[in-house]
């Protein structure tokens, strides 16, 4: 592209990293290099390596996507990044971002930290002057245009995602849906433009309708409720989502960037989840209840309950869970995931929870 | 007056005798809930310290990964059962943005009330968040109103109660500063009140101390407030107000103290990094990591303390890291 050809030449041009987040690594590299026009360095697929890394330089019992994102910042700064871009947040999260930056100055990195916890200090006026400190030549139109057009691809990604988890277990052509899916992604990546974008999600989502599917009537759908960050990142949650649809279920999940963050569905639901709880009870408690609470009554077969291990809101919500799986009769796995790595227990039981609950819509049916 | 006003102002009534769980937020807050309660006429019932029935009970009531003072929480609002009419378990989540306490003080109303639905027990309440735009004060003068008090009775109350926990614990304060200009190992035993009072946690490691001749400084009996704004200094983002309150103690000790015992529950959300931080920037003065979790028998602990104590007078008497 012609506005940094200088840079690029000279080299000065900032990386920046953010640490893997599911899909979300994509619309952050298009913001990065399009609305701010600085460089991105896009995180390798997640390995053990990656996990070992994490979890070796971590305290022992932090909840787990600290581990999972500092290895990925390892990983990322061995890749050349300057910048590392750390998320804040109402919980553990909040602390994530300095402690983080403590660590890997402890190993001797050289790197700046954007803190997105910070911004919580500042003015909204004075965020424009953390986007000057990476690049000072930004343009404020493009970057104002450019804005937008990362929401639209997170809203797009989503949409497309849901839909692929939603079918995907029922294509008629086996592996279509994953092609389109990952052709989708591709074409994001690759994305310059607004009209890439909207070019890029019309074609999945027409090409998606357009394949042939073997849904029942009453297909099996199963819900999944819980922990920000192991619920979205498929590496954390061995791709749990992908499993259960292989089986033949369809998926739904509520929490999603577009949903929690964009959508503001916490304050939003907060009222739905009012039978079971009374005050809010954490960043993410009225998402997760609501949500279940809105399968349940849909006459979902069945929810699962993903968080990393030692998430506190969490686990303070897995009692409200409870008392809801007895009043609808609506069964609930629940899911703790560490830096584990192998599948097999999972698989097992995922397919436990698959035969209990194809078995009870036989029996129901009859 | 809204529903939720109107609610509970109708299910608070009849209540005579209140039961208070003699763990988490009594440490910090126990007086003047007991001063306040009283004052506006109610009997108070305290449950007993932690013992290993009172434990095991909370442990049959709680999710696995929950931590130890949930746990320990869950036993003593269990072993209230039958003798109270309702249960005090507030919602004191926290002050500001930076300064609250876990999450889990946040959930702790909705968590008591679901767990012990079965058992029909009453649970009264007072929710003050970071969020929150009124004073506390105003909270609990609500709370006295939806038990059938007057206004003015509440804020008489509340007020005395204030006053008088003040007192204890500044008579307090006076005494640790009195041990601090005595001789002697100190030793600060860096943990959240909940964890270093509590006799069946903290209290074992002051018990022990003591035999071997040191003398044991809490957090909570330094001053709280120059610590936290010591701690504003160090670092930024760091969310909990007890984990503030730690490590500005630390700071404001360090050259007052022979070492540091940094003492957390498993799995303590705010400790996991917190002491992380502590243990990567404190580095001039011993510090002993410590982590309880359910488990019988102080063999090992001891055994810790003791070399570490050990570890303290050898280097004073010319050993390693002196020279």
């Amino acid at each position: 592209m012609a506005k940094n050809n200088n840079k690029t030449i000279s080299g000065n041009r900032r990386k920046i990293a953010l640490p893997t987040f599911g899909n979300y690594n994509i619309p952050f590299k298009y913001f990065i290099e399009q609305a701010i026009g600085a460089e991105c360095v896009l995180p390798a697929a997640h390995t053990k390596k990656t996990v070992h890394f994490g979890e070796l330089n971590s305290p022992d019992f932090v909840c787990t996507p600290f581990k999972h994102t500092l290895g990925s910042l390892i990983e990322m700064l061995e890749l050349g990044a300057d910048t590392l871009v750390m998320s804040g947040g109402p919980c553990r999260l909040g602390f994530y971002g300095e402690l983080q930056k403590k660590i890997l100055e402890d190993m001797g990195y050289e790197f700046t930290m954007i803190d997105l916890e910070w911004l919580k200090d500042i003015n909204k006026s004075e965020w424009l002057k953390v986007i000057k400190s990476v690049n000072p030549d930004v343009k404020v139109p493009q970057l104002l245009l450019e804005t937008t057009n990362t929401m639209k691809m997170i809203k797009y990604i989503d949409e497309i995602e849901e839909l692929y988890h939603a079918n995907m277990g029922f294509e008629a052509n086996e592996g279509a849906y994953d092609k389109i899916y990952r052709d989708f992604l591709f074409d994001m990546r690759m994305a310059a433009s607004g009209n890439d974008i909207k070019n890029a999600y019309r074609k999945a989502k027409i090409a998606m309708d357009d394949e042939p599917l073997n849904k029942p009537d009453m297909p099996l759908r199963v819900g999944i409720v819980g922990e920000y960050y192991t619920i979205m990142d498929k590496f954390s949650n061995l791709d749990v989502e992908n499993k259960l649809c292989r089986m033949g279920i369809e998926v739904h999940r509520l929490m999603n960037f577009s949903n929690y963050n964009l959508g503001g569905s916490e304050q939003k639901l907060f009222p739905a989840a009012k039978n079971y709880m009374k005050f809010q009870m954490g960043p993410t408690s009225a998402t997760t209840v609501a949500a279940a609470e809105k399968y349940a009554r849909q006459g979902f077969d069945g929810l699962v309950h993903v968080k990393c291990f030692g998430c506190t809101p969490e686990v303070d919500v897995m009692p409200l869970l409870q008392k809801l799986s007895q009043d609808y009769h609506i069964p609930v796995l629940y899911l703790s995931y560490d830096t584990q790595t192998s599948d097999t227990g999972l698989d097992t039981r995922l397919e436990a929870f698959y035969d209990m609950i194809s078995l009870k819509k036989k029996v129901l049916k009859n | 007056m809204n529903l939720d006003f109107m609610k509970e102002f109708h299910e608070y009534a009849g209540v005579k005798t209140i039961g208070i769980p003699r763990a988490l937020h009594y440490y910090r807050y126990g007086r003047l809930w007991l001063e306040f309660f009283r004052g506006l006429g109610f009997e108070c019932v305290v449950s007993e310290p932690t013992t290993k029935e009172i434990l095991t009970n909370g442990i049959n009531r709680s999710i696995d990964e929950a931590c130890y003072s949930l746990k320990v929480y869950l036993g003593h609002v269990d072993s209230l059962i039958g003798k109270c009419d309702a249960v005090f378990v507030p919602r004191i989540a926290g002050f500001k943005l930076r300064e609250k306490y876990c999450t889990r003080f946040e959930a702790l109303y909705d968590v008591v009330s679901t767990v012990f639905a079965d058992k029909g027990i009453k649970v009264i309440t007072l929710s003050h968040d970071w969020k929150s735009e009124n004073d506390i004060e105003e909270d609990y003068i609500e709370l006295g109103i939806k038990l059938g008090k007057s206004k003015k009775e509440a804020k008489k109350a509340y007020s005395q109660a204030v006053k008088a926990s003040q007192q204890a614990s500044q008579a307090e304060a006076k005494e640790q500063r009195a041990i601090l200009s005595q001789e002697g190992h100190k030793l600060l035993l860096a943990a959240h009140p909940y964890i270093a009072h509590d006799p069946y946690i903290g209290g074992q490691v002051e018990n022990f101390l003591n035999g071997l001749g040191c003398k044991v400084l809490y957090v909570d009996r330094a001053n709280t407030k120059a610590a936290v704004k010591r701690s504003q200094a160090m670092v930024h983002t760091l969310p909990w107000i007890e984990s503030r309150e730690i490590l500005g103690t630390i700071d404001l000790y360090k050259n007052k103290i022979d070492g540091i015992i940094l003492m957390s529950a498993y799995p303590c959300c705010p400790d996991s990094m917190a002491n992380e931080y502590i243990l990567r920037t404190v580095k001039d003065i011993p510090i002993l990591q410590v982590t309880m979790d359910v488990q019988d028998g102080t063999a090992g602990l001891e055994t810790r303390l003791e070399s570490f104590v050990d570890i303290i007078r050898f280097r004073e008497s010319g050993g390693y890291g002196k020279e």
